[in-house]
């Protein structure tokens, strides 16, 4: 597709001046949608500036993350998805830490809450791509609230890569749970080690 | 019934008094409630409509008197159990003959009945005597909510549903989505500088 290759050509022009300077601050480029129209002979591909609505200011511009500045800290949970659904991707998966601004801690809170909305079907329209065809094998059932531990089977089906899918079927033969906790025993110690002290969000506390 | 005035009525000073036919004719009365079961967790849902078959919700109620009322469910087909129970819960049974043990998760359950899980679950949950029976002949399980003329005719009331179901992303309204204020833009992220990600292409900004 010629949109994203030109976004992403864009980007890399843009950080590659970036990488020369050294420790300049990025110029304050506004985001682009790529706008494609053919009229007759002539096709014209531009970058439309996006304007961005008014926002208004948030009640504590003091805080490092968005939901210390908008006081949110303890206030949210899966059921916001007003919330939630700014910090997502249209296929379902979390925008990165350093785009979004969130702190660690938010970010792995607002990273459950996500998970437990989708759970409970409630973002229908940020569905994994499945390639055309793909009839699904297990029935569309509701279900409500799954905790951090539990990660249900479907949930880590979709949104692993097709290795890890094979792989996660293959388990799905043998006893899962035990292997299950055990994995993610492991990979939360080693998690942890790399992370090292967690470090609190500098934000002033609210009463 | 107004239980409350009854009760009201009748306090602990007053003569002992022979309540008139009519008024013995609308206390003992049997009443036809109505319960939707749409994304509620069967358990909650059998609770309540135990209560209501065994007559417990009334200020006269016996064991003998058999004062338990009706309870129509609708909408059993879409029940929301919580967690990973539509592939860990197990219901079992035994058909007498030896080799006969059968135990299907409730998600084969459910496909092959779609009222057999809120029906085994109330029936679990009614007292184990003689009365049972005849408390589950006064329960009326639909799947969907196509009802009998009959029945719809003898409906008295609708009770609230046990759990608050929460409002999906596409149920909004347009305004109430962009009186929803961003909680952060896409290029400020915190005084940093944005790195390149070369691999997200589709990164999409979310109301």
């Amino acid at each position: 597709m010629a949109a994203p290759s030109l976004l992403r050509g864009g980007l890399r022009r843009l950080f590659a001046g970036l990488v020369g300077n050294g420790r300049a601050s990025p110029p304050a480029r506004a985001l682009r949608e790529v706008v494609e129209v053919t009229e007759g002979n002539t096709t014209t591909i531009e970058g439309r500036i996006i304007e961005d609505a008014e926002v208004p200011a948030p009640p504590n511009p003091s805080g490092q993350c968005p939901i210390c500045r908008w006081n949110l800290k303890h206030k949210y949970d899966y059921v916001d998805v007003l919330l939630l659904s700014q910090f997502i991707r249209s296929d379902g998966g979390m925008l990165p830490r350093k785009i979004t601004g969130l702190c660690l801690e938010e970010h792995k809170k607002i990273a459950v809450c996500v998970q437990m909305a989708h759970r409970a079907g409630l973002l229908p329209n940020h569905r994994p791509l499945l390639p055309e065809g793909h009839i699904p094998k297990k029935p569309k059932l509701n279900s409500e609230l799954i905790l951090k531990r539990g990660i249900p089977l479907e949930t880590a089906l979709q949104f692993l890569s097709l290795r890890n899918r094979v792989l996660a079927r293959r388990r799905q033969e043998a006893p899962l749970h035990a292997v299950q906790a055990v994995s993610d025993k492991r990979g939360q110690a080693r998690a942890a080690e790399a992370r090292g002290p967690p470090q609190p969000c500098q934000a002033p506390r609210d009463a | 019934m107004r239980w409350g005035l009854l009760v009201a009525a009748c306090s602990f000073r007053c003569v002992k008094r022979q309540l008139s036919f009519p008024q013995q004719w609308a206390t003992f009365a049997r009443a036809w409630y109505l319960l939707d079961a749409r994304m509620q967790p069967p358990g909650k849902i059998a609770a309540v409509t135990a209560v209501r078959l065994e007559g417990r919700h009334k200020p006269i109620y016996h064991a003998l008197s058999d004062c338990g009322d009706h309870v129509v469910i609708i909408n059993t087909r879409h029940i929301a159990f919580s967690g990973n129970k539509w592939e860990q819960k197990v219901y079992s049974s035994h058909s007498g003959y030896p080799g006969g043990f059968k135990q299907v998760t409730a998600t084969q359950l459910h496909m092959k009945d779609p009222t057999a899980i809120v029906k085994l679950t109330i029936y679990r949950m009614l007292p184990k005597n003689l009365q049972r029976r005849t408390m589950m002949q006064r329960l009326h399980l639909f799947p969907d909510d196509v009802i009998p003329e009959d029945i719809q005719k003898n409906l008295v009331e609708e009770l609230p549903q046990p759990r608050a179901v929460p409002k999906r992303l596409d149920e909004y309204t347009p305004e109430e989505i962009a009186a929803f204020p961003m909680v952060w833009t896409p290029l400020f992220a915190g005084n940093r500088r944005l790195t390149h990600y070369g691999q997200i292409h589709n990164i999409k900004v979310d109301h």
